[in-house]
């Protein structure tokens, strides 16, 4: 297929995935239980992050909840876009076509990355109220890149994770996992320390550099700082994209051998 | 004319107990009863290092609020996977009841999340370096026994409400974060808006939090916490006998429990 026929064709993808998405995610759905849900959790965290460290530990917490509204609609949400197909007895057909399947999944999955990616920016007025602090506002158009970011990088960790759970029946664990592995290595709470295996399990994980890039603006740490955090979050984030389409070669690969999609 | 003579009550719910235990999905049960406890123990005493709360609070506050959580997919959802599977209708028509195998089922479920989640907060303290202790385990004992007992009826009347609409999923969703808010599990209530602290009187999980909290640092309860938590859970019973007969109706009567 030529790449003049593979845009086009992906849009087509996209927009499908934007009208699935609002049939499991309907206007009512998304206004009365998702977004109440997203900025409750912000609530609880900068108020958590008040209750451990006054009100730097709220605002510190606050930054990093938002960040962490990220994480649901790509780690838990998304990776059902490749784990129905398997359920619904199509990813065979996905495979089949010349359109190549990690862009397929990619160009459904850039909805949930938005949903994520609003859900982030919508929690930010929050986090000033609550803490009181207008600087997440007026810094909003120096952090809005990393959001975007970190919008990216966990879509590559939560697609790894599709990769791994589309393999075996263990799908909702998997995700969930992944979620709680972020929430506890990522420093949303609080920073990270700078050494030790909580730190080293953060710097692997999506949007632990991305939340400590939010808090060194909001600092006012000089910008080749906060360019170096941003760099390690894109690093990270390469890295789980890299491990997902390699995962789904791996995978595609053992299926014609197999001939079955529960191995990988 | 032969009749069946049905079987006792309780004989219908040992059996779903034992039948709940058999088909338990223990992946969705560690998510939730160990996974999140152990979270919310690690990161909130990291992040404790002023000291501006009590460790042991924070453990079994932990433990309180994946209580709510298990209530609500776990115990919430006992009667949605019998929809799922089919076998709802079934259960309706038998001469067994719905009644006993909902609160067979629920108790099982709520066993085995209580079970997790102790082993779960004790683990993650420990490793933590903030040891749980029990100044007054006899108390404490008695305080988990009545919050139990006053948070079944609970995930009963959420069982019930999920089977009335078709958005459960979701409802469960978003029914998490303010209970975590404003139920004082976590976040001290002196930490909230005053128009919002009343509203934790309600709740049995915030009783249960108050009196486990008292009985591991040593501190007498007072009388308020003791009968607030069985008042809660008698109020919970009966909003769950009404939302019950209101699902049997919607069963037997309509026929619409299916239908949206």
């Amino acid at each position: 297929m030529r790449s003049s026929d593979l845009l086009p064709a992906l849009a087509r993808t996209g927009r499908l995935g934007v009208r699935e998405y609002l049939v499991d995610y309907p206007s009512r759905i998304l206004l009365g239980a998702v977004l109440p849900r997203a900025l409750l959790q912000v609530v609880f965290l900068t108020m958590l992050g008040r209750a451990v460290g006054g009100a730097d530990g709220a605002l510190a917490a606050g930054l990093g909840a938002s960040a962490f509204n990220i994480v649901s609609p790509t780690v838990i949400k998304a990776p059902d876009v490749l784990i129905n197909e398997r359920l619904q007895g199509t990813l065979y057909r996905l495979r089949m076509t010349e359109l190549p399947l990690s862009a397929l999944v990619a160009a459904r999955w850039v909805v949930y990355a938005a949903e994520g990616l609003v859900a982030a920016l919508l929690a930010v007025p929050v986090v000033a109220l609550v803490t009181g602090r207008t600087e997440p506002l007026t810094d909003l158009p120096a952090t809005l890149p990393l959001y975007l970011l970190m919008a990216l990088t966990a879509s590559g960790f939560g697609l790894a994770l599709a990769v791994v759970a589309v393999g075996r029946r263990a799908d909702v664990f998997l995700t969930n996992f992944g979620s709680y592995l972020v929430l506890a290595f990522s420093g949303v709470l609080a920073a990270l320390p700078a050494g030790g295996p909580r730190a080293l399990a953060g710097a692997v994980l999506p949007i632990s550099h991305g939340i400590a890039a939010l808090r060194a603006v909001q600092d006012n740490a000089d910008t080749g700082q906060v360019l170096r955090l941003a760099a390690a979050e894109a690093l990270v984030g390469i890295g789980w994209a890299l491990a997902a389409v390699l995962g789904l070669r791996v995978q595609a690969y053992r299926l014609r051998r197999s001939g079955n999609d529960f191995l990988i | 004319m032969n009749h069946l003579a049905p079987a006792p009550w309780w004989r219908v719910a040992a059996a779903a107990f034992r039948l709940q235990f058999r088909g338990i999905s223990w992946l969705s049960v560690l998510v939730g009863a160990a996974i999140q406890p152990a979270t919310y123990v690690t990161i909130t005493l990291a992040a404790n290092h002023r000291g501006g709360l009590d460790p042991d609070a924070v453990v079994l506050g932990s433990a309180v609020l994946s209580a709510w959580t298990a209530t609500l997919w776990h115990a919430g959802m006992v009667l949605r996977r019998e929809l799922w599977a089919g076998t709802l209708p079934a259960i309706c028509s038998r001469p067994g009841g719905l009644g006993p195998i909902l609160t067979g089922k629920s108790v099982a479920s709520a066993t085995l999340s209580v079970a997790v989640i102790t082993v779960s907060v004790s683990l993650s303290a420990a490793l933590s370096g903030h040891p749980l202790t029990v100044a007054r385990p006899v108390e404490f004992t008695a305080a988990l026994a009545l919050g139990f007992a006053a948070t079944l009826p609970l995930g009963l009347l959420v069982a019930c409400l999920f089977l009335l609409t078709r958005a459960a999923l979701r409802v469960a969703e978003a029914l998490v974060y303010p209970v975590f808010i404003v139920g004082g599990l976590l976040i001290p209530l002196a930490a909230l808006p005053g128009w919002a602290r009343p509203v934790s009187g309600g709740l049995s999980l915030h009783w249960l939090s108050v009196l486990l909290a008292d009985a591991a640092a040593g501190r007498p309860s007072g009388l308020l916490p003791w009968c607030a938590l069985p008042v809660t859970g008698l109020l919970y019973a009966l909003a769950a006998r009404i939302a019950f007969g209101r699902v049997l109706h919607r069963a037997r009567k309509e026929g619409s429990l299916e239908i949206f």
